[in-house]
């Protein structure tokens, strides 16, 4: 809501347990399970625990960086902040509208033109068609496609379609901006200017969650961080103080 | 069920682009785009009268106009069946990175179906007035008729894309499901061909009840009775809830089969 008060903190998840059933090899056919049905087998799949206890609040105009080995969790989080993944316990209140940098460009549709995605993409986060048009232009004119928005976008490279969905994610004027190891695509100018972004997005009192692998990033963008491990957070604090900790070891796969 | 559909009706902006979607991409692919849809028909048409007519000497009369109302619904349902029970897989970049109703995947994949039928009613139409059968009154039933086998058609295909991610063979299956139901549902023949205990047990297939309208409204002329109507708007609505149950029970799961 919009309304409440500002120290309520926007993003709030509280004693988060995600268990995935463990699909092993390939999914079960349907001749199969109803074999096993008749046999009176009862296939239990086997549960695997991303995160097992997560709880954490992001205030209005901070930045939550959250970094961890691969396999720690970092993705299932982010899944669950967007609103696509139901966590197995615990809650996540998140108010006003949520926005995702997962996967820049994932949801492209590689035959249609970038203005096609432009208003498919638009749709998807929930904006109408007329919105969009007021959008359109600028959003264009950030990703610099001016010439080649209605080409294909099988057409583009990795950086061109990324960029397109970033000025995409980030006009959308969300209130929550999650962001995932993304960054890394587009030129220095490109990076320079999505962070201009993102810093006065923040400065408009706006959230966000950062997720990197990119450890200078997170120490210069967070104010704080969140260290996984094993689906655990062993380390909550200063982005600086996190960093630092996660440098020295702790947190490590093999750790 | 009216929370689902309410969601649905939010997102209707995103169900017409990807309707659009589909059109697009089914016609940028092929050289006769749009003219596609309806010369399709046409040529299954002439291949069906060719051998039931001449080859099988079955008397049926105006034989095309008999089979291309029937083949039309049919195609949709069977179109939109094997497309849509693959929708959820299709989509799961999407599935997995936005929050939308998930359901809006399978609905705009029928009812991009669905605009692809009324395209295919021209050459229909054009069939009979070459062949002299000329259109009849009994039309009016057909927004309606359109209606049920659009809501039935979307129940069935809500209940097979869920089951799709979680089994692998669903696909297979449907397909030779499909080609047994093509015989049991009166399209290359009239149901009345049947002896009268067979006709019994063929009217317990519920597609009968929304092919069997466009046969009467189109070939015969005449409105369907108001007991078949009335049966195919039943499993209609029956169909839409048990699809939007079965989705709505499993789709937090989606994203745990999917890989």
């Amino acid at each position: 809501m919009k309304t409440a008060s500002s120290s309520t903190p926007p993003v709030r998840v509280r004693d988060v347990v995600m268990e995935f059933r463990l699909v092993r090899e390939s999914r079960l056919s349907l001749k199969e399970a109803l074999i096993r049905a008749l046999r009176g087998e009862r296939t239990r799949p086997e549960q695997f625990r991303a995160l097992d206890g997560i709880s954490f609040e992001v205030a209005h105009g901070e930045a939550l960086g959250i970094i961890g080995a691969n396999g720690s969790g970092k993705t299932t989080t982010l899944r669950l902040l967007a609103g696509v993944l139901r966590p197995t316990e615990g809650s996540i209140e998140i108010d006003g509208r949520v926005t995702t940098l997962i996967d820049l460009g994932a949801g492209f549709n590689p035959e249609l033109s970038g203005g096609e995605n432009v208003y498919l993409a638009g749709a998807l986060y929930g904006f109408s068609q007329a919105e969009m048009r007021g959008k359109f232009d600028r959003i264009v004119a950030f990703a610099g496609l001016e010439s080649f928005i209605d080409v294909p976008v099988k057409n583009y490279s990795s950086g061109m379609s990324a960029r397109l969905g970033f000025a995409l994610a980030t006009d959308v004027d969300p209130d929550v901006l999650i962001v995932d190891e993304v960054l890394g695509v587009g030129d220095a100018e490109f990076q320079a200017r999505c962070f201009d972004r993102m810093r006065r997005f923040r400065e408009s009192g706006k959230t966000i969650v950062f997720v990197s692998h990119d450890l200078a990033t997170v120490r210069s963008f967070c104010d704080r961080a969140i260290l996984l491990r094993h689906g655990r957070s062993i380390r909550e604090g200063s982005a600086e103080e996190v960093v630092a900790a996660y440098e020295s070891g702790l947190g490590r796969a093999d750790s | 069920m009216r929370k689902s559909l309410s969601e649905l009706w939010r997102y209707r902006d995103l169900a017409r682009l990807l309707v659009a979607k589909e059109l697009k991409l089914r016609y940028r692919r092929s050289v006769l785009g749009f003219a596609w849809t309806m010369l399709n028909p046409l040529l299954t048409m002439i291949i069906l009268s060719a051998v039931f007519a001449h080859v099988l000497r079955v008397q049926v009369e105006h034989f095309p106009v008999f089979v291309l109302s029937a083949l039309l619904p049919w195609n949709f349902f069977a179109q939109s069946v094997v497309g849509g029970s693959l929708t959820i897989v299709h989509n799961e970049s999407l599935l997995r990175n936005v929050r939308v109703p998930r359901a809006i995947f399978p609905v705009a994949l029928v009812t991009s179906h669905l605009v692809n039928l009324l395209l295919a009613l021209v050459p229909l139409l054009l069939v009979m007035i070459v062949l002299g059968v000329p259109p009849k009154p009994g039309l009016i039933a057909l927004p309606y008729c359109l209606l049920a086998l659009w809501t039935f058609t979307t129940g069935v295909v809500l209940v097979l894309s869920t089951w799709t991610v979680f089994f692998r063979d669903v696909a297979q299956i449907v397909e030779v499901f499909l080609t047994a139901l093509f015989y049991l549902t009166p399209v290359i023949y009239p149901l009345s061909m049947l002896p009268e205990q067979t006709r019994a047990v063929f009217r317990l297939n519920p597609v009968l009840y929304f092919v069997e309208p466009f046969r009467q409204m189109f070939y015969e002329g005449r409105i369907p009775a108001a007991s078949d109507l009335a049966i195919a708007g039943g499993l209609a609505v029956a169909s839409l809830a048990i699809g939007l149950a079965v989705f709505r029970r499993r789709e937090h799961l989606f994203l745990h089969y999917l890989s």
